[in-house]
């Protein structure tokens, strides 16, 4: 059993002043998000364009909770004024729109990870002076750091501010005030208690990595996510060591009687515990807790219950070497008896589906010493949850698992490898659950931002995508090894920071290089094409068209990819599959050929969510590329991208072996369409 | 691949020139590192790269990714991270100044101290910092703005300076050269002087085009670009010179100045546009910055180095402009008085401007038939003007919401308590201010109550450009003073909206030029937004309202007053700079976070205002052109964009069967109306105004054969609410009878509610 984290009771107490501090501050840290809420609420309560009104509502809120978060993170007063300026800046200015959307969550957002990565390094920082030197490395590093941000008042505003990103669609016109309650507020507050505990249990840096898994796959504070988490904590408070556990749980109660602030230190013997013990009566009811949290999830789905109190097993007893592999064993004869009597998810589903756990966790290619077991578990549990539990978040005990397979024991010592392959899942870890925030909010909406998220950093979905991700892991996490070894002393640190580095510069480089570039488009937004019974083609010819995103004049453009942004209007009867549209290329020298806008697939009905949030099944309509605010203002419109795959037409004999060429392009809408139905257009774009 | 998006896309220049920024980033952080300044923070440098990382990328692929109009936005979200930086950068960069400093003080006062702490030659740092900067903003700047007002036709110049070598631009014009740098077509400007033979000449002297020459014929428009970039740079390094002359034992004062003069506009939007105004600016930085070094006995009024460079800049500012000479005349007698009152010295530089003034006034007599080209020695009587025309002009060109200074950078609102600190304090400060005024108030006393005090077709506070450096040397002493909490949360609010509203005209250049309709661009949408006047909260000098009158005491009461507040702990920290630092630092470090805070709370709090005070405070005037007035049918009078605009009464022109619907918050159930009008009569059909309160009309009037003008209608009474609608508009519609070809109208200017 690992030993547990008393971290602020080696600190010491701090002098009265720097205690009463933080208090002050948070007031002053939260008083500008405030005062920028109201001038967003300001504006939009005064705009006479009612979708623009909605729009800036919708924002204060979505954005509003966000900075106020960011304020309870941060440390100081710096980046939360900055931030609301910023905020508040693009929100006036900026027309009303996605774009405004974008910015303004972004910007939003990435206040969020600026409070977040001030209050680690400072308070890291601080940590690292003040402790003893031979403890400075354990935990005035990356250790130190993010158990800054494993405080209550630090956690609570990530949790609150990262569940109000991810899930910033059910913000508008929720259901009720309740449910509204329990989605961005219990549920966040709830999972950061857990993660608090969790940090007790097995350490700041283990249980902020398997948090962040957890939530990235989730996406966001679920049920099913809190409950991975919580059944992780309470098989470990069952199962494991009584001594171990007490001290982590009267630590864990310490902290939550004592503020979050940078300098606060826990009041010795508050709420119940005397030296790092728990009252027996105590304890027991602490184990009755634990077990309502283990059983509790059971009546709402017990295969998901039954996942999570594996993934806990597996954590709890990962040091007896028949645990994990009678974990495991047992994952996967439940998964074959769910596949037996009828899987939730047919294999051809379930298999890839189960490769977001190593996606999402890279690192457990390179386990820490003595938890290869707890990554192998992760890797069964993945597929059964996969194949077993059809629920969001399904997927989240086995990521927690792998994550805490990743992170090694501070009493194991610096092992230059283990660092590095935890450095690197740290930051893949940072990166996915800032994309996952920025494609879960407005204007993307993203209902699975993972996927978004690592197609835009140019990773294939499924195995080979895993795959890759582990070898590059693998290959870098070994060098970093190899080289500081070659250096001695001292680069345990060195290792960490390397490999973070490398890890940062890859995704960098991924980004900056499989971003597609912007070509130029032949409807833009700004004037959008609509197609109707009276007016239902549109043509243009190719001569001078895009052609590597510039304007050349010549015989035709190369047409690798034609992307089309629309959406039907008046189309929520159509048949999922019904053709609505034909995209049509005449080649220089070739014949033309045919491309089909199909309901559902290629595009579909803009008003889709006002049914869905009405209660009803909804028109078929394929993944929203980009939402925004109609006047209605109680749900959002959908616009849908397809992206043509052009490229050679099949059988044509292209004797030079290039591209299609093109001289025109028509966009005809389907003539036995009923009436009313209307295709807008809102971007297409040739890309060579 | 082809790293970059396509032609078309506004943001590949601006991208393509990133590596370069931040290569000469690096070196300057480097070689400040050398040079003995500070280490910037490593995990600063890491933020900075994520940021870019992200920016970038969402820049290359804006078009793909959903948010295709973010392209300013994301521009002004580059330039941001630049801001960033560069503060940091010459937080970094302070040591520069400070360790010489430090050896003034053991050393005791005296000339070479002076020099060794930088304050004679700083760092070439402070030049090429600001350089970087400019020249990182100048692709977006030349790609997303054509050149305007007097722009191309100082670039034509400068092309046939450069190309056929004579100033003949008849050529020029026939072969459509102006191509090279705009796509719009250029035609002579009125009163451009005709030669014998067909020769078009310029009404713009030639000096500014004719060094510009050679930037022209390597590089274009960017060459010139690039060229005045340089010169701003110098500029601003010169205004360090400036500031650190004025407060030699402050150099965190000096350094905020420079900051100010050298990364807040007006200077950072002017120093890609090419106008007389940046070069003139530097020539009197440079003669200030002599005098002043003469003064303190830094350098012998004997030394070429003093009246070579003095003389040089004096000599060119009438060449660049004829006005400067208007500055150039004060700054020779302040020399003199200030050198050491010698013959021999005044006899010289007297004998230097009187003798670039006959050429210049020859030159003009000889082209122009006119010493003064298109001016009049009767725009020097200073009797033929009202007093309100001074008030006007000089208030306008520092508090006028689209033309003045405070409006454009609120960092400048300084310069009020500035000056009241020199009031206050006496002694060195307060010389400092009278020499500035002495060389600005005959300049300005002049200008102000031109008609065109606001600069004509350029963005604002074009007239005052030239004085930049003196009042940036103004702040210098104020901001040595900054540690007090009032100050800071003042310099917070001054702060955080000059650092807006600078990405904001930065991003979109076209939002400087109010000159269209002498509205402010950003107030006008923000009512058009508001279906409600928000503009009648801002001071305006084209069109005095009562908040033109307001706002000039109450900001000077607002910015100045905190400065003048006890300060926590100055007795300790107030000796002296060096000895008590660690103690000072320790009393005030609290404070910041607090200052700050509360700073952006108030500007965010008064914002938030913004929008209620337009929607519930009652309406009293309205100027019916308002774009938040809802016009259906008819146009503007006079068009935007017409040539003296301020001469014209600005209004809305409505004929039979068009209305205009002003948005209305009643202040009371009756409402009396004034209304001030004019009648455009083009057929003898009868013609109608018709008032109404929505639906319900409440007067027709029919024009006798007087008419007033301006008309007062009712006491009506006023309905509250129409029909559940909310507020009832007030709609004034015209009345006639159909009528082909040319139709009669009404010019409305504007009206008043009186409620009761």
């Amino acid at each position: 059993m690992p030993r547990s984290y008393l971290l602020d009771t080696r600190s010491g107490p701090l002098p009265f002043h720097q205690i009463q501090r933080p208090r002050l501050g948070l007031v002053l840290r939260l008083a500008p998000p405030l005062a920028g809420l109201a001038a967003l609420a300001a504006l939009g309560a005064g705009q006479i364009d009612r979708a623009a009104s909605a729009e800036t509502v919708y924002l204060a809120f979505a954005a509003g909770i966000v900075l106020l978060a960011a304020g309870a993170v941060a440390r100081r007063t710096k980046v939360p004024v900055l931030g609301t300026s910023a905020v508040v800046a693009l929100a006036w200015i900026v027309p009303a729109g996605p774009a405004r959307g974008a910015l303004v969550e972004t910007a939003a957002a990435a206040t969020l990870a600026l409070a977040a990565v001030e209050r680690a390094r400072a308070t890291g920082a601080a940590r690292a002076v003040r402790l003893p030197a031979g403890k400075a490395g354990e935990l005035g590093g990356p250790r130190g750091a993010v158990a800054a941000l494993l405080r209550p008042v630090p956690a609570l505003g990530l949790a609150l501010g990262f569940q109000a990103l991810v899930r910033a669609d059910e913000l508008l016109a929720p259901p009720s005030i309740a449910w509204a309650l329990i989605v961005y507020v219990l549920l966040p507050v709830a999972g950061a208690l857990v993660v608090l505990a969790l940090s007790k249990l097995e350490g700041p840096l283990p249980a902020a990595l398997a948090a962040a898994a957890a939530l990235v796959v989730g996406p966001g504070f679920r049920p099913a996510t809190v409950t991975a988490l919580a059944a992780l904590v309470g098989v470990v408070v069952l199962l494991g060591d009584r001594a171990a556990v007490e001290s982590a749980l009267a630590a864990f109660l310490d902290r939550l009687s004592t503020p979050g602030g940078p300098g606060e230190a826990p009041n010795e013997g508050a709420a119940g515990t005397a030296g790092g013990t728990l009252a027996p009566k105590v304890f027991l009811l602490v184990k009755v807790g634990a077990a309502a949290v283990l059983l509790a999830p059971a009546v709402w789905s017990p295969r998901a219950a039954l996942v999570s109190a594996l993934a806990g097993a597996a954590l709890a007893l990962h040091r007896r070497p028949w645990a994990a592999p009678a974990c495991a064993v047992a994952a996967a004869a439940a998964a074959g008896v769910t596949i037996l009597m009828g899987a939730a998810r047919p294999l051809s589903v379930a298999l890839p589906l189960a490769a977001v756990v190593p996606a999402a966790v890279p690192a457990m290619v390179w386990p820490a010493r003595r938890r290869i077991g707890l990554a192998a578990t992760a890797l069964v549990l993945a597929f059964a949850a996969a194949a077993m539990v059809q629920v969001e978040g399904a997927l989240a005990p086995a990521a927690a698992l792998a994550a805490l397979a990743v992170a090694s024991d501070p009493d194991e010592g610096p092992v230059p490898t283990a660092r590095a392959a935890a450095a690197l899942q740290s930051t893949w870890a940072a990166l996915l659950l800032a994309g996952t925030a920025l494609a879960g909010s407005y204007p993307w909406l993203r209902a699975v931002p993972l996927e978004t998220v690592l197609h835009r950093l140019g990773v294939a979905t499924g195995w080979p995508g895993a795959l890759v991700l582990a070898a590059i892991t693998l290959a870098v996490t070994l060098a970093a090894g190899a080289l500081v070894q070659d250096k001695a002393r001292g680069g345990a640190r060195a290792v960490s920071l390397r490999s973070a580095a490398t890890a940062g510069a890859l995704a960098a480089l991924c980004l900056l290089f499989h971003v597609p570039r912007s070509a130029a488009a032949l409807i833009d937004e700004a004037q959008p094409l609509v197609l109707e019974d009276t007016a239902s083609s549109w043509a243009e010819p190719l001569g001078a068209a895009a052609d590597g995103g510039s304007l050349e004049a010549s015989a035709g453009a190369t047409v690798g990819n034609v992307v089309i942004d629309s959406a039907l209007g008046n189309a929520a009867d159509l048949a999922p599959g019904t053709p609505v549209a034909t995209l049509a290329l005449r080649g220089v020298d070739l014949p033309e050929r045919t491309w089909t806008l199909r309901v559902g697939t290629e595009t579909g009905e803009w008003a889709a969510d006002r049914s869905v949030r009405a209660g009803a099944a909804g028109p078929p309509v394929p993944t929203p590329w980009r939402s925004w605010m109609p006047e209605e203002g109680r749900f959002f419109g959908h616009t849908y991208r397809a992206v043509l795959d052009v490229g050679r037409p099949a059988g044509a004999a292209d004797d030079d072996g290039g591209p299609l060429r093109a001289d025109r392009i028509e966009l005809r809408l389907r003539p036995d369409l009923p009436a009313g139905v209307v295709l807008t257009v809102f971007r297409l774009e040739i890309r060579p | 691949m082809n790293p970059f998006p396509g032609h078309t896309d506004p943001l590949r220049a601006t991208l393509a020139l990133v590596p370069l920024v931040v290569a000469a980033l690096a070196a300057i952080a480097w070689a400040g590192r050398r040079a003995g300044g500070r280490r910037l923070a490593p995990r600063l440098l890491v933020g900075e790269g994520a940021a870019l990382v992200l920016l970038v990328a969402a820049g290359l692929g804006h078009g793909s990714l959903g948010i295709t109009g973010a392209a300013p936005a994301l521009a002004a979200g580059l330039f941001g991270l630049l801001g960033v930086h560069v503060f940091a950068q010459l937080v970094a960069l302070r040591p520069l100044l400070r360790e010489g400093l430090r050896e003034e003080l053991h050393a005791g006062s005296g000339s070479a101290p002076l020099r060794a702490a930088g304050v004679d030659r700083p760092s070439v740092l402070f030049f090429a910092l600001p350089l970087v900067v400019y020249c990182a903003l100048l692709p977006w700047a030349a790609q997303n703005r054509q050149p305007d007002g007097d722009e191309p036709y100082y670039l034509l110049l400068a092309h046939s300076i450069a190309y056929d070598f004579d100033v003949d631009l008849a050529n020029n014009y026939a072969a459509a050269d102006w191509r090279r740098f705009m796509d719009r077509e250029l035609t002579p400007q009125p009163g451009d002087p005709r030669g014998p033979d067909g020769q078009i000449y310029s009404r713009h002297n030639a000096l500014l085009p004719a060094v510009l020459a050679l930037p022209y014929r390597l590089g274009g428009r960017i060459g010139v670009l690039v060229a005045l970039s340089a010169c701003a740079a110098a500029l601003a390094w010169v205004g360090l010179r400036l500031a650190l002359r004025t407060v030699p034992d402050r150099p965190g004062g000096a350094l905020l100045a420079y900051g100010v003069l050298a990364f807040a506009p007006p200077l950072l939007l002017y120093s890609h546009q090419v106008w007389v105004e940046v070069p003139a600016a530097l020539a009197v930085a440079v003669a200030f910055e002599r005098m002043l070094a003469a003064r303190s006995g830094a350098v012998a009024t004997s030394r070429p180095s003093y009246w070579l460079p003095f003389a040089l800049a004096v000599v060119l500012l009438p060449f660049l402009k004829m006005r400067f000479a208007l500055i150039a005349v004060p700054l020779v007698a302040l020399a003199w008085w200030r050198g050491g009152r010698s013959r021999r010295t005044l006899a010289v530089l007297a004998a230097c401007l009187v003798a670039a003034l006959g050429v210049v006034l020859v030159i003009n007599q000889i082209r122009f038939g006119n010493p003064l080209k298109i001016h009049a020695w009767q725009e020097l009587d200073l009797a033929a003007f009202s007093p309100a025309s001074y008030a006007e002009g000089l208030f306008g060109l520092f508090w006028d919401a689209a033309f003045g200074l405070f409006f454009f950078a609120p960092i400048w609102l300084l310069v009020v308590p500035a000056a009241g600190l020199a009031a206050r304090t006496g002694g060195r400060c307060r010389t400092l201010a009278a020499e500035i005024a002495l060389v600005a108030l005959p300049y300005l006393v002049v200008t102000a109550p031109r008609t065109e005090w606001y600069g004509g077709w350029s963005p604002p506070f074009r007239y005052g450009v030239v004085l930049l450096p003196l009042l940036a040397a103004a702040l210098a002493p104020l901001l040595a003073e900054r540690r007090r909490p009032g100050a800071r949360v003042v310099l917070v609010i001054l702060g955080l909206a000059t650092a807006v509203l600078a990405l904001v005209w930065a991003a979109i250049p076209a939002w400087t030029y109010d000159f269209a309709d002498g509205r402010t661009r950003l107030l006008d949408a923000l009512s058009t937004s508001l279906g409600a006047d928000a503009a009648r909260f801002f001071p305006s000098y084209v069109r005095p309202r009562l908040a033109s009158w307001i706002w000039p005491p109450v900001s000077a009461l607002l910015a100045g007053l905190p400065w003048w507040l006890p300060a926590r702990g100055r007795r300790q920290s107030a000796p002296g700079p060096w000895s008590n630092r660690p103690f000072a630092r320790r009393s005030t470090r609290s404070g910041v976070g607090a200052s700050a805070a509360g700073g952006a709370t108030l500007l965010l709090l008064g914002l938030a205002a913004l929008p209620v005070a337009s929607h519930h405070l009652a309406t009293r005037v309205v100027e019916l052109e308002d774009p938040w007035v809802v016009h259906q049918g008819g146009h503007l009078h006079p068009e935007a964009w017409t040539v003296a605009r301020s001469n014209y009464k600005s209004g809305w022109v409505i004929r039979p069967f068009e209305e205009v619907r002003v948005p209305v918050v009643p202040g009371g159930d009756r409402v009396t109306l004034t209304l001030d009008f004019e009648i455009g009569r083009n057929n003898p059909d009868p013609l109608a105004l018709e008032v109404a309160a929505g639906d319900r009309v409440l007067t027709r009037w029919t024009p006798a054969r007087e008419i007033p003008d301006h008309l007062v209608l009712g006491p009506f009474d006023w309905p509250a609410e129409e029909g559940g609608k909310g507020p009832v508009p007030l709609v004034l519609r015209a009345v006639g009878p159909p009528h082909e070809g040319r139709q009669n109208g009404f010019l409305l200017d504007r009206v008043e509610l009186r409620w009761r």
